[in-house]
C-alpha cells in the first residue's frame, strides 16, 4: 500500500540533454517576433527547461509602440531543490507568486514570500532554492534597443 | 499450508458476510463522509470492468438532481431541485421505479404531522446555485420510535412563507413525512438550506444553512442540531460563524469526528464584499470573533469552537469560501479531517481531543488558529497573505481508504496565474479535471500517489474495493483502478502542462503513476455528485435529471 509503481524520478539525464532544451529556449527569448499587439500567451506550449531545477512557460511578448523597448512576460517554475546558474540575458523583474524562495544574487543571499517583487541585472549570477515543493515566478524580460 | 476453521466460527464468519450492512446511508456513506464502502462483494477491479447501465429512472417531466443518492434497504433516496423527494426502487422487478415521492401526488388525509400538500418543496426567489428545490443529501436513521427507518434530509416547507427551510423526516419504508422541524433558514432572510447534508450523531441531525443569494448579500452560517426523536431544534446546541454583519455560510455538510464532535467548513466573510450590502458594512470591519473561510471543530453539545484553521488571512479574502465537506478518517499518523478549500489548496487538520486548540504559527492579529497537519500543495507559511485565493470553484469532497486520500486539488500550478485577483486575470492554466490519490501520512515530498487527468471537471469520488468511481462535467463515468489494484502503465508530470520525462525531471518535479482507467461510461448530464455503492450497483445522479443504477 501507498508506493506508486513507477519511478518518481528518472535517471540523471545526459547534459546534451539539459543544454539543447535550454540554447532552445533562449533563443526564442531574444529572436521571436511576435505581434506588438499580442496579449495572451500562447497556453499550447508547454514548458521548456531553463536551467537545471528551473522551467520556463510559454513566452508573451510586447513591442513597445513609442520606445525601442520590448518585454517578454513568462512564468518560471521550480520544483523541490535547487536551479544554478539561472540565465539572465536582460535585466529581468520578478514577482514571486506562490511558494517559499530563497535567492542568491551575485553573492548577496535573500528570502523572497508570494508578492516580493525585486530585479535581476544583465549577466549577474543567480541560483535560487526553493523551500517548498513548488515555486511560481513571474519573470518579466527588459529588451532594450529591441528590436 | 492449509488452515482449517473450527466450523462454528466459519458458520459466524458466514453469517456475518452475509448480514453485512451494505447501504449506503448518507452523503459520503456516513457521518463520516470517506465515501467508501467497506462492504461491497461484488464489484471490483474484475467486476467493475463490465459496468454497464442497468436501470434509469429520469425524474418525471424534467429536472435536475444536485443532491447525491443514499441507499438503504432496496431502495434509492435522493430529492431533486423540481422540489420532489423520490424513493427508488434498486433491485428486483421494479427496480428504477417509483417506490414513493414526497410530497405525494394524492394529498394524504388530514392529520398528517406536516400538514402535507402536493405542493412542491420549492422556495420562490431564490438565486442559490443549489436551486429552488431540494439539494440536501437524505441521511437514512434507523431508531426512530415507530419507524424501522426515516429519510432526514433539508427542504424547503411549500406551505410556510413560500419555502422556509426546515429539516424533515420521512418513514423510509412508505414516505410519510415523521416531523418537520422548526423553520431554520426563513425566507424572510437571507439563508438557506443549500446543499448541507445531515451528520446524524448522538440522536440528532447537524446541518447547516448558507446564503439565499450567494454573496448578494451574505448570510450569517450557522450550524443547528436537530433532535431526530421529535424534529425540536437543540437549544443548547448554537454555532454562528460570525459575531457581527455577515458571513461563513455552511454550503458544506458537518461531519462528525471519533469523539462525536463536529467537524464544519464556511464560507466567505464580508471582508470580500467590500462594496456594501444589505448585509456589510462599506468598508467591512474585521469581525470577532471571525469563523468565516474555516475549517473548524465545534463542541457536539454546545457549538462551541474547539479549534480553527483559517487558511486565508481575512484581508487577502477574494471568495475562498469553502464549500467542499470536510473528509474524517482514522489513519496510521492519528484521526485527520481533510477537505479541500475552494481556491484548490488540500488541508488536512489533526483532530484532537479536549480545547479549544491555538498554535500562533499560523495565528494573526485577533485571529487563534490552529494549523493544519499538511496542506496541499504545501504552504511554506499560513495564513496566505497574498492574492490567488479566490472562487476558483474547487468544490468537490474527497474519498478516503486508509491512509490514501483521492480528491480534485489544484495542484502545484495553483499560484501560476491567479485565477480571480484583482487584476481580473483569467482562469487561465487552473485545471479542473486532475484528480489526485494523496498520500494522507506521507512527508511532503511523497504526498501525491497517483495522478490522473479526466475529460471535464470531476465530481467527488467514492470507492469500493480499490476501484474509484467518480463523473466528470461532460457525463462521462469513470471507474479507475488504484495502482495497489492493478499496476500503472504510463506517468505524468507532477506539474500540469508539463511532458512527463526528463523535462518534467529537470524542473525539479516528479514523474507521478496514472492509474488505470478499467471503464467509461456516458451519461446523461453531468456528476457533480457522490456514486453511492451498494450491493452490486453504483448509483449516480445527474444534472440532467437521471438517476442510473449501474451494474456488471
Amino acid at each position: 500500500m501507498g508506493v506508486p509503481m513507477i519511478a518518481d524520478r528518472l535517471p540523471r539525464a545526459p547534459l546534451w540533454t539539459l543544454v539543447l532544451p535550454l540554447s532552445l529556449g533562449w533563443v526564442a527569448i531574444a529572436d521571436a517576433q511576435v505581434p506588438a499587439a499580442q496579449t495572451s500567451a500562447d497556453s499550447t506550449r508547454g514548458y521548456e527547461v531553463l536551467t537545471k531545477g528551473l522551467l520556463g512557460g510559454p513566452p508573451l511578448s510586447l513591442q513597445f509602440r513609442t520606445a525601442r523597448v520590448r518585454l517578454v512576460v513568462r512564468n518560471l517554475v521550480m520544483g523541490p531543490g535547487s536551479a544554478d546558474s539561472v540565465p539572465t540575458p536582460t535585466r529581468i523583474v520578478l514577482e514571486l507568486r506562490g511558494g517559499a524562495l530563497t535567492a542568491r544574487i551575485d553573492g548577496k543571499t535573500a528570502e523572497h514570500f508570494p508578492g516580493d517583487f525585486w530585479v535581476l541585472e544583465k549577466g549577474s549570477a543567480v541560483s535560487l532554492q526553493n523551500r517548498g515543493d513548488v515555486v511560481v515566478i513571474r519573470a518579466i524580460y527588459v529588451l532594450e534597443g529591441s528590436p | 499450508m492449509r488452515h482449517s476453521l473450527p466450523p462454528a466460527l466459519m458458520a459466524a464468519i458466514a453469517l456475518s458476510a452475509g448480514c453485512a450492512d451494505r447501504s449506503w446511508r448518507a452523503y459520503g456513506y456516513d457521518h463520516r463522509h470517506f465515501s467508501r464502502q467497506p462492504n461491497e462483494a461484488v464489484l471490483n477491479a474484475s467486476s467493475a470492468a463490465t459496468l454497464h447501465v442497468n436501470w434509469d429512472f429520469p425524474i418525471p417531466g424534467g429536472g435536475v438532481f444536485t443532491a447525491s443518492p443514499s441507499a438503504y434497504g432496496n431502495t434509492i433516496y435522493i430529492g431533486g431541485l423540481n422540489g420532489i423527494f423520490y424513493a427508488v426502487w434498486a433491485s428486483g422487478p421494479n427496480q428504477g421505479t417509483v417506490r414513493w415521492r414526497y410530497p405525494p401526488a394524492v394529498a394524504p388525509s388530514p392529520g398528517d404531522p406536516c400538514a402535507t400538500t402536493t405542493s412542491p418543496m420549492l422556495v420562490s426567489g431564490s438565486g442559490n446555485p443549489s436551486g429552488p428545490g431540494i439539494a440536501s443529501s437524505a441521511a437514512i436513521v434507523e431508531g426512530v420510535a415507530g419507524h424501522a427507518a426515516v429519510a432526514v434530509f433539508g427542504a424547503p416547507d411549500p406551505n410556510s412563507n413560500g419555502g422556509d427551510g426546515r429539516v424533515w423526516a420521512l418513514d423510509a419504508a412508505t414516505g410519510q413525512c415523521v416531523w418537520k422541524s422548526p423553520v431554520i433558514a426563513p425566507t424572510s432572510g437571507t439563508s438557506k438550506i443549500g446543499y448541507s447534508s445531515p451528520a446524524i450523531a448522538h440522536g440528532r441531525a447537524y446541518i447547516g444553512v448558507s446564503a439565499k443569494h450567494p454573496d448578494s448579500p451574505i448570510t450569517i452560517g450557522r450550524v443547528f442540531a436537530i433532535d431526530l426523536a421529535t424534529g425540536a431544534l437543540d437549544p443548547s446546541f448554537n454555532f454562528s460563524a460570525i459575531g457581527a454583519a455577515a458571513g461563513g455560510g455552511v454550503w458544506s455538510s458537518p461531519a462528525i469526528t471519533p469523539s462525536g464532535n463536529v467537524v464544519v467548513t464556511t464560507g466567505n466573510s464580508c471582508r470580500h464584499f467590500q462594496s456594501g450590502t444589505a448585509s456589510c458594512a462599506s468598508p467591512a470591519p474585521i469581525p470577532s470573533p471571525d469563523y468565516t473561510n474555516s475549517l473548524l471543530k465545534l463542541d457536539w453539545h454546545t457549538g462551541s469552537v474547539l479549534w480553527q484553521i483559517q487558511p486565508v488571512h481575512i484581508d487577502w479574502d477574494w471568495d475562498p469560501d469553502w464549500a467542499s465537506s470536510p473528509v474524517v478518517g482514522q489513519v496510521s499518523c492519528g484521526s485527520l479531517a481533510i477537505t479541500v478549500q475552494k481556491d484548490g489548496y488540500v488541508h488536512a487538520a489533526n483532530i484532537k481531543t479536549g480545547g479549544p486548540f491555538s498554535n500562533p504559527a499560523c495565528s494573526y492579529a485577533g485571529h487563534s488558529l490552529d494549523c493544519p497537519r499538511w496542506s496541499f500543495p504545501m504552504a511554506p507559511s499560513l495564513p496566505f497573505q497574498e492574492d490567488g485565493h479566490g472562487d476558483t470553484r474547487f468544490l468537490r469532497m474527497g474519498a478516503l481508504d486508509g491512509d490514501h486520500l483521492y480528491i480534485t486539488s489544484g495542484g502545484l500550478n495553483l499560484t501560476e496565474i491567479a485565477p480571480t485577483d484583482i487584476f481580473g486575470n483569467a482562469p487561465g492554466r487552473i485545471v479542473y479535471n486532475r484528480v489526485y490519490s494523496l498520500n494522507c501520512c506521507s512527508s511532503d515530498i511523497d504526498r501525491v500517489r497517483w495522478i490522473l487527468d479526466l475529460d471535464g471537471v470531476a465530481g467527488a469520488p467514492s470507492l469500493a474495493n480499490g476501484v474509484i468511481y467518480l463523473g466528470t462535467s461532460s457525463g462521462r463515468f469513470y471507474s479507475i483502478a488504484d495502482t495497489d489494484v492493478l499496476p500503472s502503465t504510463s506517468s505524468v508530470c507532477s506539474y500540469p502542462n508539463v511532458a512527463p520525462g526528463i523535462t518534467c525531471f529537470n524542473g525539479g518535479f516528479r514523474n507521478v503513476a496514472v492509474p488505470v482507467v478499467i471503464k467509461q461510461l456516458t451519461l446523461n448530464g453531468s456528476i457533480p455528485g457522490i456514486p453511492a455503492i451498494s450491493d452490486g450497483q453504483v448509483f449516480v445522479a445527474t444534472t440532467a435529471g437521471h438517476l442510473y443504477g449501474l451494474a456488471p
